[in-house]
């Protein structure tokens, strides 16, 4: 075995380590928990900024019965409202990290997932769901 | 302008027909509307940053965008099964309208419906008295108090026996922690609301009641209705819900912004 074969099995080793799956590499979860966990960060009186289809993206019970379904739960946690007594710890984990523009959103199931913008239509929501439903 | 006395399984309530739900006995129950004027130098709340408003065409679309994708309020309170209140022989439409509102802005929220304890708070506030009162009274207490669970306190028992530390401490868990009041009467600003999905707590002067504001509907003169969740159980309308006409529907208004989330 040559010394870069050597190195490329190393890397893939620790990439393994760290992430599970090469998959996991792709959607490495900024907030890793056990099951399905969304959490969308907002202003709650600040909801008349925001364009109609993302407002409906938020609300959507579709999306809700799609989590629902998967076993899993949704936050909707306003940024203006204190949160530390909210009791569920992988929602306090994916409130405390950084939120540069909202509402955003983030997902995790089982170490997969990512955080980003609130998608713009109920169907955009249901396909970013949908990716880490059942 | 003429309205039909229903709509979809709910009363509509108009100029034609106001007088027969004034204190009117529902389930074997005269049910009280006990709203008081909200008194001069009572606190005040912040009034919330006009809402943009929409032309009738443009409000109209956006209710049928919000109930095609099934992301309005009352989609949203049919599927998580939240029910109205009752507020049975008491005078305290004005604390059960509030704590609904409340249970509703918890519920938006994503946590699990836990049914809040109205008469809790009202109790605490009147000293145990079965009296009117208004809604910045219980806005108020609930920002500074919170309320119990039912299953702590049921509704309808106006005993302060009933209070006890635990009650207190499990009230501070559920407590209001932003309002804003609305332009007294705005349909507009009303309309607004409903279209962002804020349940509004609305005093109304001609019914001396409280209920609570959650979403339209299209009446068949094309006139827009204002549906509402009353406070006098799931017999009265359909499900506990009517509808109110615009000359029924202008009154005292309130947002309930946010909760503390638990």
């Amino acid at each position: 075995m040559t010394s870069r074969t050597l190195a490329a099995v190393c890397l893939l080793l620790i990439v393994l380590l760290q992430f599970g799956t090469v998959g996991g590499l792709l959607h490495s979860s900024p907030v890793p928990g056990e099951g399905l966990h969304v959490a969308i960060l907002w202003e709650s009186g600040n909801r008349g900024e925001i364009p109609p289809g993302q407002l409906d993206a938020i609300f959507s019970t579709e999306v809700d019965d799609l989590i629902k379904a998967s076993g899993g739960a949704k936050f909707l946690m306003d940024v203006a409202t204190d949160q530390r007594s909210e009791s569920d710890e992988w929602a306090r984990r994916a409130f405390a990290i950084p939120h540069p523009s909202l509402p955003m959103i983030v997902i995790d199931r089982n170490g997969r997932g990512e955080a980003g913008p609130v998608p713009t239509t109920v169907d955009g929501m249901k396909k970013l769901v949908g990716k880490y439903a059942k | 302008m003429t309205y039909d006395s229903s709509h979809n399984g709910m009363p509509v309530i108009s100029d034609d027909n106001a007088d027969q739900f004034l204190n009117p006995v529902v389930d074997g129950v005269m049910r009280m509307c006990s709203a008081m004027p909200q008194p001069e130098g009572a606190p005040g709340f912040a009034a919330v940053k006009p809402l943009k408003t929409f032309s009738r065409a443009d409000l109209i679309a956006r209710i049928k965008q919000q109930q095609a994708t099934k992301s309005d309020l009352i989609s949203i309170l049919d599927s998580r099964s939240v029910p109205v209140k009752d507020q049975g022989r008491t005078n305290y439409c004005w604390i059960y309208g509030t704590v609904h509102s409340m249970e509703i802005a918890y519920s938006l929220q994503g946590e699990d419906f836990v049914p809040l304890s109205a008469t809790a708070a009202g109790v605490m506030i009147t000293g145990g008295q079965n009296r009117g009162g208004y809604i910045g009274e219980a806005v108020q207490y609930l920002g500074e108090h919170g309320t119990c669970p039912q299953s702590m306190w049921p509704e309808h028992n106006l005993s302060l026996r009933n209070n006890s530390d635990a009650v207190e401490s499990a009230a501070t868990a559920n407590l209001l922690t932003e309002w804003n009041e609305l332009p007294y009467g705005d349909l507009d600003q009303l309309d607004a609301a409903l279209a962002l999905n804020y349940p509004i707590a609305a005093e109304l002067p001609w019914w001396r009641h409280v209920i609570v504001f959650v979403g339209h509907t299209l009446l068949p003169n094309g006139e827009l209705g204002r549906v509402i969740d009353n406070s006098w159980g799931s017999r009265w309308g359909k499900n506990g819900r009517g509808v109110l006409t615009p000359e029924k529907a202008r009154g005292r208004m309130y947002i309930p912004v946010s909760v503390k989330p638990r």
